[in-house]
Order: structure tokens, then C-alpha cells, then sequence
């Protein structure tokens, strides 16, 4: 159980990074600020309810 | 992190006085082709959807079903951040043309931005090709501008219209005043 949580941390650690450097360049070196504003916030809310639901679903696996 | 919503500078070095003629990005085509792609992953999802309850229903029981959701999940988190992606270097590919330059914003990756500019008294020649069935159709193309400079040729890769942005480029380059181009004339003697 440790591991497995130990993996799914890793992972989400990756995706977090990955997601902010889309995020930075998008917001950074984007035209529209407000566009970029409204995207980011659209795919953190999105992103945010698929965390919520993996942290559940690892929960719910018995070992 | 700083951000700036005063969209009247899109680049920077951008001068007060410089007049934008215009931004230009890849056509939608080639966002919509890596979207297809990008569908193709997703349709991943159904098919393991459709192959568990075919080939082994086992796999909806517990506990094997509560892994299945984990994966599930994952996939899809990993879904979200590629369409991201393939959209964020879409839109931050840019390509500006202004009354004084050419100006050819490039996101290779998410870590790699270039800008490049190129002044209108340095253009040597303008090429617009069309290639292929869609750029046929939908009318998209590269348009290369050749240059006396360091950087032998500046490339819009997949703009819609290309020939009319090859005409743009030229007129800018003939509305020049004449000393701009004398000095052009001169440096490649």
C-alpha cells in the first residue's frame, strides 16, 4: 500500500509540474491574458475533480 | 509572475510608433489534425471499456474493478494536461508583421521560445507555397522570406493565406523609404 501510494503521489507530482509549465507558458508568453486566465482556470477545475476522483478510487482499493 | 494586459505590445522590442499588420498563427487544420491524434488516445478509454466487458468481465468485480477506476483516472488526467499542451504551443506559435519587421515567434516546447525579428529593409525575397490536399483546399501554406541576414530564411509554417501574406510583405517592403532600400542594394554588393 505504502508503494502504490508512494507511485501515485510521484505521478501526480509529474503531472503538477508538467500542468504548471503549460500553465506559466501559456499565462507568460500568451497574447491574451485573459484567454489564458480563463483556460487555466477551466483545466485546473477539471484537473482538480480528476484528482479528487483518483484519490478516491486509490482509496478504495483493499490490499 | 508578472503579468501584463496591456495587449497593444505583442512582442518586445515592439516600438510605440510600429503599426500591426498583422498576427498570424498555423491554420486551424493543423491544430484540428493534432486533435485527431490527440481523439485517438481518447478513444483508448471506450475501447478498454468495451474489451473488459467482451473478453473479461471479470475485471468489473472487485477488487480488480477499484484498479481499473485508478487507471482510469490517470489516463485521463493525462488526457487533460496533452490536449493542454498540443493547444498551448498551437497558440504560442506566432507570427507578427509590422510596418518595420517581420517578427517569427517560435514554441518548439513548452521550455523553448524563440523570437526572431527580421527588418523589412533586409527582406531579399518572399516565397508562398502550397502543398498537399488540405492546404490545396483549405488554402494554407508556408510562406518563406528570404533575408541578407544571418538567418538565411524566415519560415510561416502552415499559415492560412499564404499568397496574400507574400503580397503583404512585398508592398511593406516597396512602401519602405528609399534610403532603407539603397542601404539593402548596398550590402549585398
Amino acid at each position: 500500500m505504502q508503494i502504490i501510494n508512494v507511485i501515485f503521489y510521484l505521478v501526480m507530482a509529474m503531472l503538477v509540474l508538467y500542468s504548471l509549465l503549460a500553465l506559466y507558458s501559456l499565462l507568460r508568453f500568451g497574447r491574451s491574458k485573459i484567454l489564458g486566465i480563463v483556460v487555466s482556470l477551466l483545466y485546473l477545475i477539471i484537473m482538480a475533480g480528476l484528482y479528487a476522483a483518483a484519490v478516491a478510487n486509490l482509496d478504495a482499493i483493499k490490499f | 509572475m508578472q503579468l501584463n494586459f496591456n495587449t497593444q505590445y505583442l512582442f518586445p522590442g515592439q516600438q510605440d510608433d510600429e503599426e500591426i499588420m498583422l498576427v498570424v498563427r498555423e491554420h486551424w487544420m493543423v491544430f484540428f489534425l493534432r486533435f485527431v491524434a490527440w481523439l485517438l488516445f481518447a478513444a483508448i478509454l471506450p475501447l478498454i471499456d468495451w474489451a473488459v466487458a467482451h473478453y473479461a468481465p471479470g475485471l468489473k468485480l472487485a477488487p480488480y474493478v477499484d484498479w481499473l477506476n485508478l487507471f482510469r483516472t490517470l489516463y485521463l488526467m493525462f488526457l487533460m494536461l496533452g490536449l493542454l499542451i498540443i493547444w498551448v504551443i498551437y497558440y504560442l506559435n506566432v507570427q507578427i508583421v509590422t510596418n518595420l519587421r517581420v517578427v517569427d515567434i517560435v514554441q518548439h516546447s513548452l521550455l523553448s521560445h524563440v523570437v526572431s525579428e527580421l527588418h523589412l529593409s533586409r527582406v531579399e525575397d518572399v516565397t508562398a507555397e502550397v502543398n498537399g490536399l488540405f492546404g490545396t483546399f483549405l488554402d494554407y501554406g508556408n510562406v518563406y522570406v528570404q533575408t541578407a541576414g544571418e538567418r538565411e530564411r524566415f519560415t510561416f509554417a502552415r499559415v492560412p493565406n499564404p499568397a496574400a501574406i507574400e503580397k503583404l510583405i512585398l508592398d511593406l517592403y516597396e512602401n519602405l523609404p528609399e534610403d532603407q532600400k539603397m542601404r539593402k542594394e548596398e550590402s549585398t554588393k
